[in-house]
């Protein structure tokens, strides 16, 4: 069983790759990305070319699944997601863009070193419900989201174009809709005390990132979290 | 170092307060006469469910955003030139595909934060016939006509 979520969650995982891959590609087709090696040490052309070989490498690692191969389409992937960096040079999506190559560098290790991959996994397991925790000490010390006003903010920014139905506020304030969300994110941990928790969190965690991607357009956060739960569920549940 | 350090062990401080958000403004030598600064604007959009699958226009515009505050950080700290002229023109270009300007050819952008406490203003250095010859430009300082 254990071994059925691990994979469930590798699959999840390259395929969320596959989705941001493409998206990429998208971005690279409108704008061509030709600054001169000078500005990004990156020649013309690369980045398209990169990009478009991670997507043979993901089918070529879902594929392998259970092969040694494994890890070594692992590592590839894994240096061209760290050259990407290098003419990227912003985090897409914010901290999904980090969380995403903590992941990537995560499992090739475990890949690696399969006498300790339940090291490499508990440690992706640990920094998911760290990032629910955290979320929430950090917005909790902060009154601006203890009354409700960063919230209304962030809805406003003009990052987002935020798509927010005016009929949920009419019926709750944002004060509330902030306390909702912290005590959410504070209270997460208590699934590592209660593991039969995990039947409400996990579906409660996976609804706040669809919001997040209904509102904010976040997807990417929306992939990336959703693909951990089976090891969540594989180390607490099972 | 810190780079490293930050992917091993995330701070996690998502969403933690509301960051700087820009207005754009936009002047180009035949938007009128009088060159009046245009506010480029993205409206809100209904998202539909499928595009939590594939949502390369979001991905778009907070990259976008991304570039805005790096730049920023960049003009802010004085810090290393190239590293300010790489964000101001992959801003230029993005910023043209993004609002459908097809000709940037003295192009004026101006960046404001909601605020209005920090300003940023920079002249295009795409050159629309030969959009791969990017060249290097000073920033001039900041124009007197400024929006209100």
């Amino acid at each position: 069983m254990k071994i059925l979520l691990q994979e469930v969650f590798l699959c999840l995982f390259l395929g969320a790759q596959f989705l941001q891959t493409c998206e990429w590609l998208t971005l690279l087709k409108r704008v061509p990305w030709s600054l001169p090696p000078r500005h990004t040490g990156v020649q013309k052309n690369w980045p398209l070319f990169l990009t478009l070989i991670k997507i043979p490498l993901i089918m070529l690692a879902l594929i392998f699944l259970r092969s040694q191969l494994l890890g070594v389409i692992l590592g590839l992937l894994l240096a061209l997601e760290l050259y990407s960096c290098k003419w990227v040079r912003v985090p897409l999506n914010g901290a999904s863009s980090g969380f995403n190559l903590l992941i990537y560098i995560c499992v090739f290790f475990a890949k690696l070193f399969p006498d300790s991959e339940n090291f490499f996994y508990f440690y992706i397991i640990l920094q998911v419900v760290l990032s629910y925790f955290i979320a929430g000490i950090v917005k909790v010390r902060h009154e601006g989201w203890r009354s409700g006003v960063f919230l209304e903010s962030f809805l406003q920014m003009k990052a987002y174009a935020a798509d927010f139905p005016k009929k949920v506020v009419q019926r709750i304030s944002f004060r509330q809709l902030s306390w909702i969300l912290l005590l959410f994110e504070l209270s997460f941990p208590l699934v590592i005390v209660q593991p039969k928790l995990f039947f409400i969190y996990l579906p409660a965690a996976a609804a706040f990132h669809a919001i997040n991607f209904k509102v904010l357009g976040l997807n990417r956060f929306f992939w990336i979290w959703i693909s951990t739960y089976p090891l969540l569920i594989s180390y607490f549940v099972t | 170092m810190t780079q490293w350090f930050s992917i091993f062990f995330p701070a996690w401080k998502l969403f933690d307060r509301p960051g700087d958000s820009y207005r754009i403004f936009v002047q180009t030598s035949d938007s009128s006469p009088h060159f009046e600064w245009a506010e480029l604007i993205r409206p809100p959009r209904r998202r539909k469910w499928r595009e939590i699958f594939f949502n390369p226009n979001d991905l778009h515009w907070l990259y976008f955003h991304s570039l805005m505050n790096e730049l920023s950080l960049r003009i802010t700290e004085k810090s290393f030139e190239e590293a300010q002229l790489f964000f101001q023109q992959a801003l230029e270009a993005h910023l043209c595909f993004l609002f459908e300007i097809e000709s940037p050819k003295n192009l004026k952008i101006l960046l404001r934060t909601e605020d209005g406490q920090m300003t940023h203003q920079f002249i295009s250095d795409i050159d629309p016939a030969r959009p791969e010859k990017w060249h290097l430009r000073k920033i001039p300082p900041l124009n007197k006509q400024e929006p209100q």
